[in-house]
Formats: C-alpha cells, structure tokens, sequence
C-alpha cells in the first residue's frame, strides 16, 4: 500500500539556496506526526515543500502514490493537502463567512455548517471582517478554511502560537476531533510538551535533516534524549512548570543567529 | 438557544445570509440610477455631457474589477476602451451600423485583447506588470497611427452613421438617445460588475490580492482567476469605448492615449477604489470638475484637478468614499 505521503531524499529550498537536505520520510493516511526542532533548521520549509511553495532541487513527493513532485501549489490543495500557515494570513476584507466560501470545494465533505460545529466561535463572528478577529478567532478561521479543501493531510505550522492557553485547549480539543476523522496531521510545534501529547509519532530536524523519527512516548519519557535532539543544554530547561517551551524560546534566542526560516518569499520564485 | 444547539438548526440558513448579506440591495445603492434619471429631466442642455459622464463610470468601474478586486496595477486600461472604440468605429463605417450587436463585437475583441496580452502580461508583477501594461496601450495607439487606412491615423475616423438604436429610436442631435442608452449598458454592466464581486469567484479575487500565496495552498489557480478578471474589464472597458464612438460618432488617437489611462486611474482613486461606486463618484466628479473648470479658468483647469486629486490623497485616502465612510463612522460613534 501506498502511503499518503512520501518524500524521497528531498533536497529543497528558495531560490538556489538549499534549506532541506536529503530528507526522507514517509506519512500514512490519518497519522499524526509532530515536528520539532530549533528555529531555523527547516520545520516551516519542509511544510512548504509539500505545499509546493519551495523550489524542489532533488528528489520527489508523491501524494496517495502520485508523483507531485512539479504539481503546483492549487493542484496539491486539490489533491487533498491543507496548509494552515503560521502567520494564519486570513483574508483581511473578506468576512468569516467569506473566507470559508472563497475556500469551499463543491461536493466536498466540508461545508460552512461543519466547519461552524467544529468552531462554534466561528458561527457567532460569522458577519464579521477576519481583521476584526481576535488571535485566537484568526487561528480558527485559517485552520476552517484549510478544512473547506477537503484536505486528507492538513499542515500546521505552529498553530498554537501566540494563544492564550484556554484558546490552545480548545484549538487542540478541535484537532482531535479531527483525527478521529482520519485527517492526517503534520504539526511543526514550540510547545514540545503539547505537541508530544498530542502526537503518536515525533519527527526531530537539525539543519535541513532529520535526526530522529520514532513514538511521541519515548522522548516524553526521555527529557535528556529531548533536550539533546533539541540542542537545549540542560534537562533542568526541558522539565519546567510551562513544559518547557519558555525555556526552549530562550535557548534558542542564547543560541541566536540561526537562519530563520524564510518567511515571506518573494512571489514567483 | 444554547451554543451548541445553535449552529445545528441555524447555521445552513445563517450561513447563506451571511454570504448574501453584502450581496444584498441596500437603498442607497438606487442612489446613482435617481440622479441619472433626475439630470435626464432636470438637465436636458447638458445630456451630452451626461453621456460622456456614464461611459467614463462604465470605464472607471471596469478598472475597478482589475485594480480595486484583483489588485492588478495597470497604466494602460485605455488599449481596451480604445479598441473598443476603435471597432465599434470600423464596423459602422463597413456598413455595421446596428449599434447593439456592434457593442458587443467590440466588447468581444477587447476582451480577447485582453486575453492575449494578459497571458503575458499578467507573468509579471508590481512595476514590471505597470510598465508592461503601458507598454501595450502605447504599441496600440502607435499602430492605430500607422494604419491610417484602416483607423484614419491621427486624423482619426469620421462621418461614421449609427442606425436607429432598436430599429427605432435615432441618435438625436440633443443626446438623448445616446444618454438613455449609455444609462441601460452601463446599469446592465453595474449589475454584472456587482454580481462578480460578490460572487466566490469574486471574492477570491479579493484573497488572491491579499495573499496570492494563501489562495493557491487553497487550491485556487491564480493566474487563471487574475486572466479571467482581466478578460471581463478589458471586455467591458471596450463597450464603454464603443459606447463613445456610437455616441460622439467619431474615434481619434486619444481614445488609446497614456493620458485616458492616467485619467481613469484619477477617477477612481478620487471616487475610491475597490468598492464598485468609487467609479460612480469620481468619474463624475472628475467631469464635472473639468467642464465647471474649463469654462472658468480655460488656462489653469488641469492644475485644480491636480489640486483635488492632492487633496484627496492626503486627506482622504480611499478617495471620496472612504471619507464618506470615516465621517459616518465618527457620526456614529457620536450617537452612541
């Protein structure tokens, strides 16, 4: 059997720069797998790779077993991926509303009703322009609107970010109900803790590689493993009262002067 | 009603009125089709002007759909008012001269003007998109120069003779054939306009300006939305040039000019862009400004106009409407 996802020694990057190097691994239909690592070494680059917004040097994606390694971007969404980017970019002149009809797919399994069960938030806020939204409400709407695609694979790049905790629960209580649904779930994550909770299945980048695949449980069990993968020094910085992730964001900006991930490339590049 | 019982019985219904509560008619909306009526009665000496005041928001509104929409920048929308024009004029001097069926050959031609050139223009962005859409206007008027056989060159087409629009009314010396009949194509288009914008395909042309990106990870292939908004404005530019030359019954050079590019921008800049009645306010505002101008201060008009224009750019940006819509705001905040 074909898996959902599959990247074959994927070299990747923007314009002649190489961010991914010789990255391979494999996704099966409704798995949910984390991604960690410090900033910089490709976690948000390699959501792009398979949205088709980087430049593939080498190597090829298939999706259920298609070749999409030169499919562009709206073929891939198309084709059942979702891409619930970090800065949630919802559409500012757009209504709530607006935003999931502008993302609809006739016939799809999701409708506005079922995106507005899954955040009822929504359903109240409906009228309203998305850059009236509070964060939290923004994070909803962006997540929705990438279930308006009908995705089989959604990506999630830090989607907990910036949220109030209350807000963090109810995204992630959302996100489950979604992988009963048999969604896949690729989620780049600083809350180490939450992400490992949240996922079976932890992938760990260093520089454009990954350097460790394997069950969530074993790294939630093994703080100095963790801390090692993550290039924090100590145990003591992993094992704090807010999971870790405050300390985690300081040791990287210790560490400091890794390339940050590209966030806005310029456009048809 | 509790929250979770709300969405399952409302949400259908609720849902369709939240798309189609911007969609709905609101009154004010009647407001520019009253006064085009009202200055048909109250203004008979000047329907001529009038005329030329609807086409120029025909062409205003048809930038709209490209500049305010799809946030495509363009400094040569003129290419397909002129070839509009320019058609309309040729057909009538062949012997076409049923103006309805001419306006919409002439709609068709530049619409499919504007699918060539936009399959290569549209490949580029910001000032290189600018510069390449100027680039064809001014290849246009230069080639309507030079075929002097075909356009009259700068001496542009003339003695051209409409028939009677529906076999029955003439094209009065008193224009008012002409003003009701630009009236009904450019009510006729505002409804097409309207009902594109508010439409999924319209507001997609709204998300692919805010983020392009964004819209193609949501499986919208944006070059293809960005050609087909370009090809209906270029269409509807193009009947508003025909509009004019079966009104005025004549076509020159200036009608693929730089400066009628430059001036539709100035018109819906000082009405306020992306909001479908910028056009309808700046487009007679700049006429009218022109004509009251022009007979006051024949020397100096172009310099008030530029003053407004300044004005209006530092004070009110969003143009005329987005003033309007700061002042009711303020008004509202008041009352409460």
């Amino acid at each position: 059997m074909s898996a959902l996802l599959a990247l074959e020694r994927v070299s990747a990057g923007y314009g002649a720069t190489t961010v991914l190097d010789d990255l391979s691994f494999r996704l099966e239909a409704g798995e949910i797998c984390a991604i960690l690592g410090r900033n910089g070494v490709g976690k948000t680059t390699l959501l792009r790779t398979i949205m088709g917004h980087t430049r593939l040097h080498r190597g090829t994606l298939h999706l259920a077993g298609r070749d999409a390694s030169t499919l562009p971007p709206y073929r891939r969404a198309r084709a059942g991926v979702g891409f619930v980017p970090q800065e949630r970019e919802v559409f500012p002149s757009l209504s709530v509303a607006e935003n999931l009809a502008v993302a609809a797919r006739r016939g799809g399994a999701w409708t506005m009703e079922r995106a507005f069960l899954l955040f009822p938030r929504l359903a109240e806020r409906r009228r309203s322009m998305a850059d009236r939204l509070s964060g939290g409400e923004q994070q909803m709407l962006s997540i929705a609107r990438a279930l308006m695609g009908d995705p089989r694979l959604l990506l999630l790049d830090e989607p907990m970010e910036g949220l109030a905790p209350v807000i963090v629960d109810s995204v992630l209580d959302a996100l489950a109900s979604l992988r009963a649904g048999g969604i896949a779930m690729l989620l780049v994550e600083q809350h180490a803790r939450r992400a490992l909770d949240f996922a079976p299945r932890t992938l760990v980048m260093d520089r454009g590689r990954i350097v460790h695949d394997g069950p969530s449980a074993q790294l939630r069990d093994d703080s100095e493993r963790l801390a090692a993968l993550l290039g924090v020094r100590g145990p003591e910085h992993i094992s704090s009262r807010d999971g870790g992730a405050g300390d985690l964001r300081r040791a990287e900006a210790e560490s400091g002067a890794d390339d940050r991930d590209q966030r806005h490339i310029p456009e048809g590049s | 009603m509790s929250a979770e019982a709300a969405p399952l019985t409302a949400a259908p219904s609720a849902a369709v009125a939240a798309i189609l509560g911007r969609h709905r008619l609101r009154a004010v909306e009647a407001l520019p089709w009253l006064c085009a009526g009202l200055g048909f009665f109250a203004l008979p000496d000047y329907l001529a002007l009038g005329s030329q005041i609807l086409i120029m928001t025909l062409f205003a509104m048809s930038l709209d759909l490209v500049l305010g929409y799809a946030g495509i920048v363009t400094l040569g929308h003129a290419a397909f008012f002129g070839t509009g024009a320019y058609v309309a004029g040729i057909l009538a001097l062949h012997g076409w001269s049923e103006p309805i069926s001419a306006l919409a050959i002439a709609g068709a031609a530049a619409g499919l003007l504007g699918v060539a050139t936009g399959l290569i223009v549209l490949r580029a962005r910001g000032l290189a998109l600018l510069m390449l859409t100027l680039v064809v206007a001014e290849m246009l008027q230069e080639a309507a120069n030079k075929l002097g056989w075909l356009t009259g060159g700068t001496d542009g087409l003339q003695g051209i003779t409409i028939a009677p629009l529906l076999g029955r009314f003439d094209f009065d010396l008193f224009g008012r054939t002409a003003y009701l009949y630009s009236l009904a194509v450019l009510l006729l288009a505002w409804w097409l306009v309207r009902r594109i914008v508010h439409s999924p395909f319209g507001h997609s042309l709204t998300g692919l300006r805010e983020s392009a990106i964004r819209m193609r990870a949501i499986g919208a292939p944006v070059f293809r939305r960005r050609l087909r908004a370009y090809a209906v404005s270029a269409a509807l530019a193009g009947i508003a040039g025909a509009l004019l030359t079966q009104t005025t019954q004549f076509v020159g050079l200036q009608v693929l000019s730089f400066e009628l590019s430059g001036t539709v921008l100035v018109m819906l800049v000082l009405g306020g862009i992306g909001r479908l009645y910028g056009a309808f306010i700046g487009a007679p505002l700049y006429m009218i400004a022109q004509d009251q101008l022009a007979k006051q201060d024949p020397v100096n008009w172009l310099f008030w106009i530029g003053l407004l224009l300044v004005l209006i750019v530092f004070f009110a940006r969003g143009g005329i409407l987005g003033l309007v819509d700061r002042i009711l705001m303020a008004m509202g905040r008041r009352c409460a």
